[in-house]
């Protein structure tokens, strides 16, 4: 349970499950979102499929990764997300995604 | 042995202990009350109990599991109509603990199998609009026996929350069981030659 938590804890992390709620997306697409490194990104996915939250497929040359979240990790993720805006709310500058 | 496949044969085991466990633990209750340890309002009360912590249980874990996937090749789709089941079924089981927790028996088994009846319906219809609007063959490979055995476990855990809410309000008619089976019997019939459809597909692809 504390490697949900773990992973829980960051936004990027939190962004990328939110990002997969659409749908199956590839290593490729989510990190268009996001202003970090390939290997920052790529940490983030290890840490996300270690808690059990995504899981990976190989399609091809890309990785395509989709949720496997239970019911109370994602109730767990609204609480973090929740708490999320508050704490960047305090922070107005432009939003920052934290580096693993 | 992959870390995926290591984490499904321990979600699989889990399941089927979890399965055992509400058996032993209901059969456990009915020999108590059979030599009088226990009256026949506390056994109702922990059967209620024990099913209703089923139903979260079960619930919690639908959306990693992915049973829809041997019925359709639409993840997004199939996992938004499990996580939609998920939260049903937890919610219905948290109204379900709680009636039977601070309600007067009686009280408990209407408000129980009401709110059990609802999620069931929902969950019924939720499934049967994926499986109707244009749904996709399931990918070669999706089928895969854990999946299967979690699939079969996942609908003799509806059967019997089904068969508890029903009873409570209409009594379990003998023509109950045969609906249940013939309908258990057609979706396991369902899913083999959805899964059959898609190994054949691939290889006709290759020839």
């Amino acid at each position: 349970m504390s490697s949900v938590f773990k992973a829980l804890a960051d936004p990027t992390r939190r962004h990328v499950l939110e990002l997969l709620r659409e749908g199956p997306m590839t290593a490729g697409k989510l990190a268009e979102h996001f202003e970090v490194s390939k290997a920052t990104m790529s940490a983030h996915f290890a840490v996300l499929r270690e808690a059990g939250l995504i899981a990976s497929e190989k399609d091809g040359k890309s990785v395509v990764y989709e949720l496997q979240m239970s019911v109370l990790e994602e109730a767990l993720l609204g609480f973090a997300r929740t708490f999320g805006w508050k704490l960047e709310e305090r922070e107005p500058s432009k939003r920052r995604h934290s580096r693993v | 042995m992959s870390k995926t496949t290591s984490e499904a044969i321990v979600t699989v085991k889990g399941t089927v202990a979890g399965f055992l466990g509400l058996m032993a633990a209901i059969m456990a209750l009915a020999v108590a009350l059979k030599f009088d340890l226990i009256d026949a309002a506390v056994f109702r009360r922990t059967v209620g109990l024990v099913i209703g912590a089923a139903a979260v249980l079960v619930g919690n874990v639908l959306p990693k599991v992915r049973p829809l996937s041997l019925l359709t090749g639409s993840v997004k789709r199939s996992s938004a109509a499990e996580r939609f089941a998920g939260w049903v079924l937890v919610l219905a089981g948290a109204v379900y603990v709680s009636a039977f927790l601070f309600l007067p028996i009686a009280e408990a088994r209407r408000v129980s199998s009401f709110a059990g009846i609802v999620s069931l319906l929902l969950i019924a219809g939720s499934w049967t609009w994926l499986a109707v609007s244009g749904a996709q063959a399931p990918k070669p490979g999706a089928a895969t026996k854990s999946r299967k055995l979690m699939f079969s476990l996942l609908l003799a855990f509806f059967y019997v929350f089904a068969t508890a809410c029903i009873g409570v309000f209409f009594g379990l008619a003998w023509w109950m069981v045969v609906v249940f089976w013939f309908a258990y019997a057609a979706l396991t019939a369902l899913v083999e030659s959805r899964s059959i459809t898609a190994a054949g597909g691939s290889t006709c692809s290759r020839v």
